[in-house]
């Protein structure tokens, strides 16, 4: 048998994917926020980004997505996209909830050596959501990340939702001079207006945040405007 | 990476520019030509671009949904009129409309074969249950309490001093309820309009039933609500077609059923019957899987007693006795009620006698969590030689009794109906 997975094996996993592909769903997005915040911390050295997404639904729950987005991290002397693929598999339990598995690939162009993978499992309802992420070689430093984060959207009417969102890292092992926990958390308004949804959140972080390559760990907190046009 | 950025910029700009015209039309009252396309909800699950929160990405999956429908729609020569989510049961519902001349039944066919769609249904026509109206008149500036059937039958004054229905969300699917009438005054929880785009409707059927149901109890006048505490969902997937036809469709009924559904309603009366309906078959299954009670009203000219009285789990109720052993039988003739312009009617039919049942069922479920009278075996009725006609009705205070063994029935039926409200 040959390693990595052959013509056949790669047959077989678009077979499962692609399941009735006449039930298939494709989507896409484009968007813009005032800054690319990641749990917390800009990676866009706290200036405007655009950013683009696809997703892809199976009809047997498989799923596909990638996005792209433009980031400017310590280091880059110019702004360079970041793609993150994803793929999982979601199932409902009830009409109620849903679980998934899942795992994600970030690709930097500039600093390859920052690529990483991280897995994650969560359940899901109408309104909320709740994941754990566990990466083990964050950011390509040789520490290992988990992640959880809880999601909540409560509409006040069909265009306006209040959105909320905390999360916790842990990573191992710890550094000198860097706490291994972080807090981050958002709270924010949502407006949907056709196609076009608008968000306004105010983002914060518990402490100065050195495990990314950002180029403003030291701000703790921000507002973020971001649009997006689904389609 | 500048020319992609300058591009994706473009297509912001770009996308923009249609913005205007994004927004969903209210569903129309007419459903004659109507076609049902229920497209896949997949399950919520992480999604790229979704920013804290997934938003975003709810939004690009009802994008690819709409541009689905678009795709048939155009395929198959028809129009997409609406759409509304319907996760309680996983599906985005559409509504197509059928061009003059076309055959519906044919065009449903076609759509169902298509690998793209769960299902494909016409929009079936429902109507509200009632016999007859006659206004109560000018004397309606004193109490009616003594009139109702639930005063006199259920000993309403001695089930109040147990349970008035506090807290518990009951969701009226009906016509328009007018919540500025006295009797219900404060009494509406949430008001939604499935039918057409104006804020509050005040139509006869809804009234009466939201009024028999939940009216205030401290009033002193007008009519005492079986449950009078419990939190009204007022949900108008109804519309007055004339002044004796009610009309309801199965896009709205399903609106409103989602509505229910969200907003956790514990107790759901459906005082209307029509067809086998698969996407109200599937929400009323999503929304007793989740607990809800749901009261149909039996259609004493429909076959089975009409749809969703005939539906498995529905608590099938009828003004009439010995319908079924599985049928509760509660009184519905001259049933004092609330009526639009602060006004009041005697009305009569299954439509009232389901009300009737649906306040019985928040008073219980005030008191219990689980109550036994969501099966229609768990219900008393009173014996054949009963006095006053009341043979084969069931006798709500009895069967309340079984939930609560401090509530006392032991004040005679007409001591109870001299007491003044």
């Amino acid at each position: 048998m040959s390693r990595g997975g052959g013509p056949g094996c790669r047959a077989v996993a678009c077979g499962l994917l692609l399941t009735g592909a006449a039930h298939a769903q494709w989507s896409a997005q484009v968007g813009a926020a005032s800054d690319y915040v990641y749990r917390g911390v800009s990676f866009n050295d706290s200036r405007p980004a655009i950013m683009a997404a696809v997703n892809y639904d199976g009809a047997a729950g498989w799923y596909l997505g990638g996005q792209i987005a433009q980031t400017r991290l310590f280091g880059e002397r110019h702004a360079e996209p970041l793609w993150i693929v994803d793929a999982g598999y979601a199932h409902a339990l009830t009409s109620r909830l849903s679980w998934e598995v899942g795992a994600t690939y970030s690709i930097f162009t500039d600093f390859t050596f920052w690529n990483y993978a991280e897995m994650f499992v969560g359940v899901s309802a109408e309104n909320w959501n709740l994941r754990l992420y566990h990466a083990p070689n964050y950011f390509g430093r040789d520490r290992r990340s988990t992640y959880v984060e809880f999601n909540s959207t409560h509409a006040l009417d069909e265009r306006w939702r209040v959105l909320a969102h905390v999360g916790a890292q842990q990573l191992e092992p710890a550094r000198v001079g860097d706490r291994s926990h972080t807090l981050d958390a958002s709270l924010g308004l949502g407006a949907r207006f056709g196609r076009v949804d608008v968000q306004l959140l105010w983002v914060a972080v518990d402490r100065a945040n050195y495990a990314y390559p950002s180029t403003s760990p030291e701000d703790r907190q921000r507002w973020v405007l971001s649009t997006a046009y689904a389609f | 990476m500048k020319p992609l950025l300058a591009r994706l910029a473009l297509l912001l700009a770009l996308a923009f520019a249609g913005v205007a015209v994004a927004d969903e039309a209210p569903a129309p009252a007419d459903a004659s030509r109507e076609i049902l396309v229920m497209l896949r909800l997949p399950p919520p699950h992480y999604r790229s671009g979704a920013n804290y929160g997934g938003a975003y990405a709810d939004s690009a999956g009802s994008a690819a949904r709409r541009r689905i429908a678009d795709g048939i729609a155009h395929e198959q020569g028809l129009t997409v009129l609406s759409a509304w989510p319907m996760p309680a049961i996983g599906v985005d519902c559409y509504v197509l409309r059928v061009p003059a001349g076309a055959d519906l039944d044919e065009a449903v066919r076609r759509l169902s074969a298509d690998g793209r769609i769960e299902w494909a249904q016409p929009v079936h026509r429902f109507h509200a249950l009632d016999a007859s109206v006659k206004p109560v008149g000018a004397a309606a500036r004193v109490s009616l309490y003594s009139l109702q059937p639930s005063a006199r039958l259920w000993q309403l004054d001695d089930l109040h001093k147990v349970s008035t229905g506090r807290g518990v969300r009951v969701a009226v699917i009906d016509s328009g309820v007018d919540a500025a009438h006295p009797d219900l005054a404060g009494r509406i929880e949430l008001e939604r309009n499935f039918v057409d785009a104006r804020a509050q409707v005040a139509e006869a059927h809804g009234t009466a039933v939201a009024g028999i149901i939940g009216a205030r109890a401290d009033r002193g006048m007008g009519v005492v609500g079986i449950a009078p505490q419990a939190q009204l969902l007022a949900l108008r997937a109804c519309w007055e077609e004339s002044a004796a036809v009610t009309l309801c469709s199965s896009f709205t009924l399903a609106q409103a059923l989602q509505a229910a559904i969200v907003a956790d309603a514990q107790v759901i009366n459906l005082s209307l019957s029509g067809p086998d309906d698969r996407l109200l078959a599937r929400l009323l299954d999503a929304a007793i899987a989740r607990g809800a009670i749901v009261v149909g009203a039996v259609d004493a000219q429909a076959p089975g007693g009409g749809f969703p009285a005939s539906h498995a789990g529905v608590l099938a109720v009828s003004d009439r006795v010995g319908v079924g052993a599985s049928v509760l039988s509660a009184p519905g003739d001259d049933v004092p009620a609330p009526a639009p312009g602060a006004r009041w009617n005697f009305v009569s039919g299954s439509s009232f006698a389901a009300a009737q049942v649906a306040g019985m069922l928040a008073l219980a479920r005030a008191v219990t969590r689980e109550p036994a009278m969501r099966q229609s075996s768990a219900w008393v009725r009173f014996p054949a030689d009963s006095p006053d006609g009341a043979a084969g009705y069931v006798d709500a205070c009895a069967t309340l009794r079984h939930s609560v063994p401090a509530l006392d029935c032991l004040s005679s039926r007409e001591e109870a109906a001299r007491v003044p409200r």
